[in-house]
């Protein structure tokens, strides 16, 4: 079981860890397994990672749902901009999700490319 | 009308929409990272239609089966006409199973109804005696619904399953 992988479950913790650290907009962030399951978070005393990650899987599997029937190709990131915040979800390869918050509704460009270089890092580290 | 199918992974729920749709199934269908035992699990919903005459329509959806995607099951539920909790006979506790589902739809299923699939089962003509041990539960419950055992590869046996709900619906009225 991915979640049960000690040495993926490291790396992707560094790397979320690091990420976090060098983008100091981002407050929350997880990474999922395609079918819900967290493999490790940051999170704020605001949200609980763990659902908003099984959330966004979710909502990332619906994303490519979509997509596909619309014929687009792959789904490549999903942002979600709200009234107090944004929430970006990319797919680090097909059975990983990386999820990320800021509650700095100016800071779409910076989160989406934060998130981006992070989930190739990732994806790189665990390959 | 809006039918929800819920049950536990593996009961047969995205396969009973498909088996059943009249248009291309929406699903969102991952592979999983647990020994399920199967290929693909549910995620978000499916749905599919069924087309009936008149050109009215069963809105069929699915919901995820494991707990941890239990805000599906509350989204998918608003609306509801009917619910169908498919249980998986071979199952170690197939009505504990079928209470699980109960209790967490419990507030819905109090404004609409209800029907129980039986899957997994050796034969699809199973004897009473084997369906008693679910009527035994749902008397206990107070909940009156149909319970039929099902294959849910097979269209007459699910359509039979919706007509069942349609008509205990009906009744209700």
């Amino acid at each position: 079981m991915i979640t049960e992988d000690k040495v993926l479950k490291r790396v992707a913790n560094e790397h979320l860890q690091n990420l976090v650290s060098n983008f100091n907009i981002i407050e929350e962030a997880a990474i999922v397994s395609s079918d819900g399951y967290l493999v490790c978070k940051y999170e704020s005393k605001v949200s609980s990672m763990e659902r908003v990650g099984t959330m966004g899987s979710s909502m990332i599997s619906l994303a490519d749902t979509m997509t596909a029937e619309l014929k687009m190709g792959k789904c490549v990131n999903l942002v979600i901009e709200n009234e107090l915040g944004i929430a970006v979800i990319i797919h680090i390869n097909s059975k990983l999700s990386i999820i990320t918050v800021t509650r700095e509704t100016s800071q779409l460009g910076m989160l989406l490319s934060a998130t981006k270089k992070y989930a190739v890092k990732i994806k790189q580290a665990i390959t | 009308m809006k039918f929800v199918f819920t049950g536990c992974v593996g009961s047969g729920k995205t396969e009973a929409i498909k088996t059943v749709s009249d248009i291309p199934v929406i699903s969102t269908e991952e592979k999983p990272s647990d020994d399920l035992e199967k290929q693909t699990t549910t995620v978000a919903l499916d749905y599919g239609e069924l087309h009936l005459a008149q050109g009215s329509k069963l809105e069929l959806y699915g919901t995820p089966g494991q707990s941890r995607f239990a805000y599906m099951w509350k989204i998918l539920s608003e609306g509801a006409s009917g619910f169908i909790i498919l249980v998986n006979h071979k199952r170690p506790s197939p009505v504990e199973d079928l209470d699980m589902y109960v209790e967490n739809f419990a507030e819905y299923l109090t404004e609409s109804n209800l029907a129980v699939g039986v899957t997994h089962t050796d034969d699809i003509n199973l004897m009473t005696n084997e369906l008693s041990k679910y009527y035994e539960y749902l008397k206990h419950k107070n909940i009156s619904a149909p319970v039929l055992p099902i294959d849910p590869r097979d269209a007459s046996s699910v359509t039979t399953l919706l007509q069942a709900l349609t008509v205990s619906i009906e009744q209700n009225l």
